[in-house]
């Protein structure tokens, strides 16, 4: 794993623009950053990036199955207990689930990389790791600013429309996209994702979270007061639980994508659970559930984070050389976990995190986030990879 | 090979996507006047049809027009001297003056029907078949709804909103609605804005850029 700096391509905003990525800058700075690149070998990809991903993904779905048994793994998740029957009636159906991101803290080979959350609820980047990535491989290859023969860990896209093809309800009801208004981010990343839904021949639709509407049958519906019978949320389920229309959840029938169990996932307290059932992982990193929220620094070697917290918001990092790093957020309140520090690899100032896709079952390729600081936040850069043997 | 064999984009690409995200759902030609006088002199609907479709918007402006218990808050949303009082079973409501009307392009309503429909609505009642969506995302076809009452809000004036303050148009006489705007509240079924208040708690300060995603 190195870190190359590379020519940019001519005029690549403009391309950007084109093809609906508005974000790729923002508040002025970097976002999309293709200035250097991230280079793997490909037994660096297959053996400590896509088998660690596959292999925890399975005790990832074998962790909710522990969980929804046992009332009380679901009370350590600060899960409201009137979502208990919904989430777990979701999981013994098997509710169709599209796809989650992991994010890792890998120093190349001869290290394992080491699992810092998951994102199973509401990930973005899809957008730029499936496709904008994939076409500045394409065109740097073209370019000969590449060598030939240098690939990318990166089926994303191939995937997520496969995946798309396999949803039950495919032939008979719309899929509904929704993200919160004014976001462009967001907006792209569900365009992008109702893109692919469409390219797998699914009829789908688009409306902002604040617009839907509850009919006196008390069914979700659009503007046109059309049902919504199966709805894509940009929209995490903690945010969800407390608002006024989660009385409907049940009665709409609706069917959400991501389902009610991956609540379970997407949340800071699966990393002690996971401990606890593969104590030593190499892949996993030591944690432990902590109490109250004006708990102090974690002790040297280690980091705080809140059950439900989002973008990098509302860390305390305590590192083994005694310096501290902690982050606003509006998530400061509530139950949070002591995780043993994994530092990001630094190249140049620039620290590195790992996201890695997984697409229904499958390790799906990869997306690389750069910051100035060993915590990754909502504008962190996105920068490529490719993999050359 | 790790990658994608090929990959494209569908539907993303064309920029009105990327704005989809609140803005949904087809729309409809419709008219709209501050009184019936001004409908009549605009010439585009029979003076009957103005008379008809102020007088089924007054109706839902009864209906439906919001109901504060002070006058004050009446005016904080709607302006000084726009609202009025009304009696509700015994006791006093205020509620804001209709400041227009919406009426529906309907074929019996028009003077003249736009010549690019004529045939497709042969034969065909109100046109219900003639659902002609072009490029634009505009459909040609006739409305089948009644006149809806608007109002001015004091925070965005030159605005019509209609009475569950659904954006409508900045213009008069013969506009391009969302079809959503034309639907009566007056079926009283749908309640909309249950969700997304989380969102908004999270919204950080320090940058202009609000995800909900992860």
């Amino acid at each position: 794993m190195q870190r190359k700096r590379c020519i940019e391509r001519p005029r690549w905003r403009q391309l950007a623009e084109a093809n609906g990525f508005t974000f790729h800058t923002i508040d002025g700075e970097a976002y999309w950053d293709e200035s250097a690149y991230y280079q793997f070998s490909l037994q660096e990809i297959e053996d400590d990036i896509e088998t660690a991903t596959e292999n925890l993904h399975a005790l990832c779905m074998d962790a909710v199955d522990r969980i929804l048994k046992n009332e009380q793994h679901l009370q350590q998740l600060c899960i409201p207990p009137e979502q208990w029957d919904l989430i777990a009636n979701s999981w013994q159906q098997r509710d169709f689930h599209l796809y989650g991101r992991m994010d890792f803290s890998y120093h190349g080979a001869g290290s394992s990389a080491r699992l810092l959350e998951l994102n199973y609820d509401t990930p973005t980047s899809v957008y730029e790791t499936g496709f904008f990535q994939w076409v500045w491989l394409e065109q740097q290859l073209q370019a000969g600013v590449l060598p030939a023969g240098a690939d990318q860990f990166n089926s994303l896209q191939e995937k997520l429309i496969e995946r798309f093809g396999q949803w039950p309800q495919k032939n008979t009801t719309p899929l509904y996209f929704s993200c919160v208004r004014d976001n462009l981010e967001d907006a792209g990343t569900i365009a992008y994702l109702r893109d692919c839904a469409h390219q797998a021949g699914l009829r789908t639709d688009m409306i902002a979270i604040e617009d839907i509407g509850i009919t006196d049958a008390d069914r979700f519906c659009d503007l046109e007061n059309r049902e919504i019978a199966a709805l894509f949320k940009l929209y995490p389920w903690e945010f969800i639980w407390p608002e006024n229309y989660a009385q409907y959840l049940r009665s709409s029938r609706t069917q959400f994508i991501e389902p009610p169990w991956k609540a379970v996932l997407s949340n800071k307290g699966i990393l002690p659970l996971l401990w606890q059932w593969h104590q030593g992982h190499p892949n996993l990193l030591e944690s432990y559930f902590i109490g109250s929220s004006d708990s102090p620094l974690p002790p040297a070697g280690w980091v705080s984070k809140p059950l439900y917290s989002r973008e990098g918001a509302n860390i305390a990092l305590h590192a083994e050389d005694g310096s501290n790093i902690t982050t606003e957020g509006s998530y400061g309140d509530g139950k949070r976990i002591l995780q043993r520090i994994a530092p990001l690899p630094e190249c140049e100032g620039n620290f590195a995190l790992i996201g890695s896709w997984v697409v229904g079952d499958s390790a799906a390729g990869m997306g690389i986030r750069e910051d100035n600081t060993l915590v990754t936040r909502d504008t962190s850069r996105f920068v490529p990879h490719v993999i050359i043997d | 090979m790790k990658r994608s064999q090929m990959i494209t984009l569908a539907l993303m690409g064309a920029p009105l996507l990327l704005t989809a995200c609140g803005q949904s759902g087809p729309m409809e030609k419709a008219f709209i006047y501050p009184d019936v006088q001004a409908c009549k002199t605009d010439g585009k609907l029979t003076d009957e049809a103005c008379q008809k479709e102020f007088d089924n918007a007054q109706q839902e402006h009864l209906k439906n027009a919001p109901q504060y218990t002070s006058l004050a808050d009446c005016e904080a949303d709607f302006g000084d001297a726009r609202c009025e009082s009304r009696t509700n079973s015994g006791s006093s409501v205020f509620l804001p003056m209709m400041a227009g009307f919406m009426a529906a392009n309907m074929l019996s309503n028009l003077r003249a029907p736009y010549p690019d429909t004529q045939n497709c609505n042969a034969g065909v009642n109100n046109g219900n078949n003639c659902n002609t969506s072009t490029t634009s995302g505009f459909s040609s076809r006739y409305g089948s709804w009644r006149g809806q009452p608007l109002y001015e809000s004091k925070d965005d004036t030159g605005s019509w909103r209609t009475a569950d303050n659904r954006f409508v148009s900045r213009s008069s006489g013969e506009s391009v609605v969302s079809h959503a705007a034309t639907e009566s509240p007056s079926v009283g079924r749908v309640s909309r804005g249950g969700f997304g208040k989380s969102a908004s708690m999270h919204a950080s300060s320090s940058s202009s850029f609000h995800s909900s995603g992860s």
